[in-house]
């Protein structure tokens, strides 16, 4: 059976007809085609599909997008903007990353920028140990943390 | 599988006893996790969410704490009046999952759950709480010790939701948790232990201990609290290791290792409690 929500992702209101069994990443990624969010272990453990909802991190493979009716959503597109002249800004989480070369294959980076991305919103000087705590569900198989860990604290750095 | 998000306590239980093969839905973290592994078949899920207004919740009253069913583990961790009696409940949602499955699951689908392992099962259970449950007929209440009969098995009938916990704040009590993993970060317990302490004189301490995932539902050990009520820490290793018979079937460590670790984390655990006791 199918259900009716109303749900914002990124700033854009949907009105959307789903299947009651549909999980909001199965929604994000192949109804409104923002495929950023990544479905790593779809059992709750990775992280790597984590998106904001009404500012908290959650992971979206283990909600229904029937549970979200109401909802603010953002997932990692909505991190950066787009400028009047279409040139993207990326958000000092998302330069970080680059900067810190805290990426290798990628497919963590999403939830790792989503998460610390909702931190920085909470804490302007988070410690290593909050940033840790904050970001311990999140695996990443390629990086080894340590980059990730640099380029939280730089962010923070630029936001302060 | 149909979705219901009822806006009424009664509307769930209606929903639930309509609908052969429905459970209730509150943070998800368990249902779905079984559900796409095929676990479990419901014909519909019964979120409760909109009851929030009703069943999250955490008050103070004159000896008791009360938690709403829907209180969510990350609402635990950042509570500011949680009385010092209970620091346990903090321990537990401490090394609860991680952030983003704190903001989620809840301590009542937690203890619906019914897993021998669950972080508040020993807690609650040492902390002598009560469960709250509403269905058709009203409401009842049991203890902790009724409630659970077995892996991923509690004393609810079909229809039935857990409302809240009741847990009684001793005066000179302390409490502390601790659990046994194979790393710091996101881990179930190989085996978790919680204990309440209560100063009854200057010589004399009342112990509760409960233990989880050493026996197919959180058990009280009352033999292991009479030796720890005199702090004869080898006498408790070796009754555990005597005596706990851990299901073969753990995912997370032998037998063996179970019987092994139980003695040290009851020690370490009681000491702690031991020194929130002092302090
Ligand atoms: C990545 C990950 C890490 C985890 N880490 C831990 C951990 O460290 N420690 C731990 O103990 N658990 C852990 N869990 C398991 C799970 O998060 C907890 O058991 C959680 O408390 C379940 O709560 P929920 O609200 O998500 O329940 P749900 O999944 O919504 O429900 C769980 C069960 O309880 C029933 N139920 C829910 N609410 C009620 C109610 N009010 N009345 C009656 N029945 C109800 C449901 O029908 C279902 O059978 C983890 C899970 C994941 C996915
Ligand atoms: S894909 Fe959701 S947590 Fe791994
Ligand atoms: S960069 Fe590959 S999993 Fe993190």
């Amino acid at each position: 059976m199918s259900v009716e929500i109303k749900i914002n992702v990124n700033n854009r209101d949907y009105r959307l007809i789903v299947d009651e069994e549909d999980t909001l990443l199965y929604v994000l990624r192949e109804r409104l085609h923002l495929t950023g969010t990544k479905e790593g272990c779809g059992n709750g453990e990775c992280g790597a599909c984590a998106v904001l909802v009404d500012g908290e991190p959650v992971r979206s493979c283990i909600i229904l997008a029937a549970e979200m009716n109401g909802k603010n959503i953002v997932t990692v597109e909505g991190l950066s903007k787009v400028e009047k002249d279409g040139t993207v800004k990326l958000s000092p989480i998302q330069e970080s990353f680059i900067e810190e070369g805290a990426i290798q294959c990628g497919f963590c980076t999403p939830g790792f920028v989503v998460a610390s991305s909702a931190l920085l919103e909470k804490t302007k000087d988070p410690t290593d140990e909050e940033i840790e705590e904050y970001l311990s569900g999140h695996l990443c198989r390629c990086t080894g943390y340590a980059t990730i860990l640099k380029a939280v604290r730089k962010a923070a750095e630029k936001t302060r | 599988m149909r979705y219901f998000a009822p806006a009424s306590l009664e509307e769930a239980i209606n929903i639930l006893l309509e609908h052969e093969g429905a459970i209730i839905l509150a943070g998800g973290t368990d249902v779905m996790v079984e559900k796409r592994s095929g676990k479990i078949e419901p014909s519909a899920v019964v979120d409760i969410k909109k009851l929030e207004g009703e069943l999250r919740y955490m008050r103070l009253s004159d000896d008791r704490l009360e938690i709403g069913s829907l209180t969510t583990i990350t609402d635990i961790l950042h509570w500011g009046k949680l009385p010092h009696e209970v620091t346990s409940l903090k321990d537990a949602a401490r090394v609860f999952g991680c952030h983003e499955i704190r903001n989620r699951a809840t301590i009542g689908g937690n203890i619906a759950h019914a897993s021998p392992g669950a972080e508040f099962a020993s807690t609650l259970l040492a902390l002598d709480a009560t469960v709250q449950l509403a269905g058709k007929d009203g409401k009842r209440e049991l203890s902790m010790e009724d409630f659970f009969l077995g892996p991923g098995k509690a004393n609810m009938e079909r229809g039935e939701v857990i409302t809240g916990f009741s847990v009684p704040l001793l005066s000179g009590s302390s409490s502390c948790y601790m659990r046994a993993s194979r790393v710091d970060g996101m881990d179930l317990a190989i085996i978790n232990c919680a204990i309440r302490l209560q100063d009854l004189d200057a010589e004399n301490l009342a112990v509760r201990a409960a233990f989880g995932a050493v026996a197919g539902k959180p058990i009280r050990i009352v033999e292991a609290e009479k030796l720890l009520a005199r702090e004869d820490f080898e006498g408790v290793k070796r009754l555990l290791f005597d005596t706990l018979n851990p299901r073969a079937t753990s995912l997370r460590a032998a037998p063996m290792s179970k019987k092994l670790l139980a003695g040290n984390l009851a020690e370490d655990t009681y000491k702690i409690a031991k020194e929130r006791l002092a302090g």
